[in-house]
């Protein structure tokens, strides 16, 4: 008994001795749980500048988003990292950025800067596309599909998996991709055609990905909804040496979305120096060109080089749709709405 | 007894207190800001809405058969670890409990090994009887089997653990009386173990109710619970009132089913028969077809439980250039030198810590909620009630909790709405209701008559306490121990939406490698996932060595 005690004991002091820290100038990134990012870069970045950061994590982009609006009156952190194109309408509704107009902006692509007070500038993106497990369609003798109107005809019946837009970020990229090719009236259409068709929705990209996708798992679905960059981390991240993805994705003109993702200084901060060298930190070029390793995004920054895997397996998509951020922020939940009737009905 | 007049009926209010304080407080707020200005047309138009009775109607149907199912499978084994030695005994009752800390995506990927793909042997059997499936059938079926297969151990553990004081003298007697076996087990035994049967049962329901991961993993998406919708209103519409709405809805609804439990099952006591021994009550079955019947029992048992537990251990250990331990070793390499990069030991310290804090957190607080709760005062008639709000941490939506933390604990003197301390005392808020069901029963089993000669013979309220009582409630105790420390392990809802610095537990770094696409990344998850089921293995053989000695 007592040395079991003696175990806890040690355990729990271990535990508050670990923690007590606390540094001067402290800038607090909150951010959603894909961030990552290099120790030493962080750690580099840190001495230069005499900032500490601390990142503040708080569930997928959009629960973080939620809790920095809902806390704007005492904010817990100074800088958010991470709002995407289908979610900015909402944070720059709420007020809680600050524009700030980083030098570095000017070797970002116009496309990109969505915003034009530059409240929330843009640091990464990437394309929402379709997937397929080459293998499996070599062996089944069939072409793999070429844009995502193929996925409505007989041949390809029963082999795609999507994730619901509602509960998941690629879902709901995927979703505007439709809407956008399609009109907002098409995209009705295509969906009632796609369930005919026996799409699957599940909840989120790890059930689609891991649990049906055939090149990932035993799933039966050759074709699934995830980024252009899958392929290039298949390579990245394959046990053996490869020399080819297993996977390839459609990035025909039209038939991607493509996902921004912002950084941006949140309003009431009492460090607006510090938060303002900390998003030039971001946008960066050692930071940027270590982004496509870390979270399998594009850099924002032109002049940032690609990593070789990127640059030899992943794909950009030609022409991806547009749907304003605006229009999306006005229309998310009809458009969920008549979703929901015509692909779950 | 007069003992408990005196501090007796004030027990609950240090856990009323810490209650208050960290959960109903942060929930009371969000309910507050997020309902300003709703009036009346807004509630009906709310409480008329098909989203609302749609959901609620579901939830309710799909918790009350999970726990019908739940009760089916979990009892016959309780019985028999119960009644008999069999082969395996104690391995059993680990592999039954295992489950519980498993994260979601993980029993999904489990499950679909042995479902398999083409050539899978499951589907093979199936088709070979005539059933063609290919796809893994999202809805109802495989939710209910999830729920199943994580709850068994919620009953298994509350009924033994309650059921372990009953002596072989009374089921002999009957025996003896000229009862079947099955007899015996029917009129005597189930009916004495009763109050832990309903005990858990309402666990389950809540658990079942409140269902989260499981639901949007294997439900498809047309299936839905509260909790479910709750995220969805709160993160893709940012509907705070209709979140708020039905987060309140949900918490009448546990303070319902509370309510109805304790009109339902009649006060147990006068269970005077105990023994100390932890072993089977009957022993060794005497006749070979009976060895051999039960055996059979406890293997199938274990079969079914053990293949998506042994399907994950496969996976980790199974790479494509054949058998190796290459994804745990590649669990040590931080290949992109990545800032949130988990070593394995990092996570399994940090998991164990917070583990065991949540456990002293919840001996601490739940101890004397549940002193309080199984011998209230005549006097106090809010028993209900308070019993209802111990209860109602298990009808808290995690997206909720989290946002309530930010919003509540925002102004300077209690500015902790980042300290790593929020994520032990969640994890002590989801495993607090079970700790207090496992132990109530026990503690409500004590029979007076023992408690009362002890004091006749001289001895002191504590010295009752400390040599009479606790004696007689350890295994319930260590069970509720074991509950909670398994809950925390296991726990991810309520951790990912706390805004938290960089403290990984286990299950957020599984998910951390299962959120990228590549071969590693699958693997160092199904590895991970293997540290954390042998981890668990290890405490409970710990907590278990605890419970059984002094």
């Amino acid at each position: 008994m007592n040395r079991w005690m003696t175990v806890i004991l040690t355990i729990l002091l271990g535990m508050t001795a670990a923690h007590a820290d606390t540094p001067k100038s402290v800038v607090t990134v909150m951010t959603h749980s894909s961030f990552s990012m290099s120790k030493e870069l962080v750690a580099d970045f840190e001495t230069k500048s005499g900032i500490t950061l601390r990142f503040l994590k708080a569930g997928d982009a959009g629960a973080a988003l939620n809790q920095a609006i809902l806390s704007k009156d005492h904010p817990m952190a100074d800088v958010f990292f991470g709002v995407d194109n289908s979610m900015m309408g909402r944070g720059l509704d709420a007020g809680i950025f600050i524009p700030y107009r980083s030098s570095h902006l000017s070797d970002i692509p116009e496309s990109l800067q969505l915003d034009s007070r530059h409240r929330l500038l843009p640091v990464d993106y990437g394309d929402v596309c379709l997937n397929y497990d080459k293998k499996w369609f070599q062996s089944h003798h069939l072409a793999p599909p070429q844009s995502i109107d193929d996925l409505t005809l007989p041949a390809y019946a029963g082999l795609c998996v999507v994730q619901h837009p509602a509960s998941s970020s690629p879902g709901m990229a995927f979703l505007l991709a439709t809407i956008g090719r399609y009109g907002e009236q098409g995209f009705v259409d295509y969906w009632k055609k796609l369930q005919a068709n026996r799409v699957l929705i599940v909840d989120g990209w790890k059930e689609a990905y891991w649990g049906n996708f055939t090149a990932a798992s035993k799933g039966s679905r050759p074709i699934v909804v995830s980024y252009a960059t899958s392929p290039a981390a298949e390579v990245h991240f394959s046990k053996t040496p490869i020399t080819e993805p297993p996977t390839g994705a459609v990035v025909a003109p039209g038939n991607a979305f493509r996902q921004i993702e912002f950084v941006g200084i949140l309003a009431g901060t009492p460090r607006l120096d510090e938060a303002k060298r900390v998003v030039d930190f971001f946008l960066d070029i050692p930071f940027q060109e270590a982004i496509p390793l870390q979270m399998f995004m594009y850099p924002a920054r032109q002049s940032a080089k690609l990593p070789e895997v990127f640059a030899k397996h992943a794909v950009m998509a030609e022409k991806p749709v547009i749907v304003s951020w605006e229009k999306i922020e006005a229309n998310r939940e009809g458009w969920l709405n008549r979703w929901a009737d015509a692909a779950l009905r | 007894m007069k003992r408990s007049q005196g501090w007796g009926h004030l027990l609950w209010i240090v856990p009323g207190l810490g209650l208050l304080f960290w959960f109903v407080f942060p929930i009371l707020t969000v309910w507050r800001i997020s309902l300003q200005g709703t009036d009346g047309v807004q509630w009906v138009r709310f409480l008329t809405s098909s989203l609302l009775w749609h959901t609620l109607g579901q939830g309710v149907v799909q918790a009350t058969l999970s726990t019908l199912c739940t009760l089916t499978i979990a009892l016959p084994i309780s019985i028999i670890w119960l009644l008999y030695d069999v082969t395996g005994r104690r391995w059993l009752q680990i592999l039954l409990t295992l489950p519980f800390v498993l994260p979601t995506v993980v029993v999904a990927a489990g499950f679909r090994a042995i479902w398999g793909a083409e050539g899978g042997w499951i589907r093979f059997l199936l088709e070979w009887i005539g059933f063609s499936i290919h796809e893994f059938p999202y809805g109802w079926a495989p939710v209910i089997l999830a729920h199943v297969f994580y709850n068994v151990s919620v009953v298994f553990r509350v009924v033994t653990g309650y059921g372990s004081r009953i002596g072989a003298e009374v089921l002999e007697s009957a025996c003896c009386l000229g009862y079947s076996p099955f007899g015996v087990v029917r009129r005597v035994l189930l009916p004495m173990l009763r109050p832990a049967i309903v005990s858990a049962a309402l666990v389950v329901f809540l658990f079942c109710f409140g269902s989260f991961g499981v639901v949007l993993l294997l439900g498809g998406s047309t299936m839905t619970t509260l909790d479910v919708e709750i995220y969805r209103q709160t993160v893709y519409f940012f509907h705070m009132r209709s979140a708020a709405q039905l987060s309140i809805v949900q918490f009448c609804c546990t303070l319902f089913v509370v309510i109805l439990h304790r009109r339902l099952s009649p006060d147990a006591s006068g269970i005077a028969l105990f023994r100390s021994s932890v072993g089977s009550i009957l022993g060794t079955p005497r006749s070979f077809r009976n060895r051999a019947l039960l055996t059979g029992t406890a293997f199938a048992y274990t079969l079914s439980f053990g293949l998506p537990l042994a399907a994950i251990l496969v996976q980790a250990f199974r790479t494509s250039t054949g058998w190796g331990v290459d994804y745990f070793s590649a669990l040590l390499v931080n290949d992109s030198d990545a800032l949130f990069f988990v070593a394995p030991v990092d996570a399994v310290i940090h998991s164990l810590q917070i583990a065991c804090l949540a456990s002293v957190f919840c001996l601490a607080f739940g101890f004397p909620a549940a002193q309080f709760l199984a011998d209230p005062s005549p006097s106090f008639r809010m028993t209900t009630l308070v019993h209802g709000g111990f209860l109602l941490p298990l009808g808290a939506s995690p997206v909720i909790l989290g946002l309530g933390f930010i919003l509540t604990f925002a102004v300077p003197p209690i500015d902790f709405r980042s300290s790593w301390l929020l994520i032990p005392v969640s994890h002590t808020l989801v495993a607090f209701p079970i700790f207090l069901q496992t132990v109530i029963p026990a503690l409500r089993g004590v029979p007076d008559v023992l408690k009362q000669a002890a004091t006749t013979l001289g001895s002191s309220s504590w010295h009752v306490w400390l040599r009479v009582q606790l004696p007689l409630i350890r295994n319930s105790l260590t069970a509720a121990l074991i509950l909670s420390f398994m809950i925390s392990l296991g726990e991810f809802g309520a951790t990912v939406f706390i805004a938290r610095p960089h403290v990984p537990t286990l299950p957020i770094a599984i998910y951390r490698y299962l959120s990228q696409p590549g071969e590693m990344n699958y693997g160092r998850a199904m590895a991970m996932a293997s540290i954390l089921l042998g981890l668990t293995a290890f405490g409970f053989v710990v907590l278990e060595r605890i419970g059984r000695r002094r």
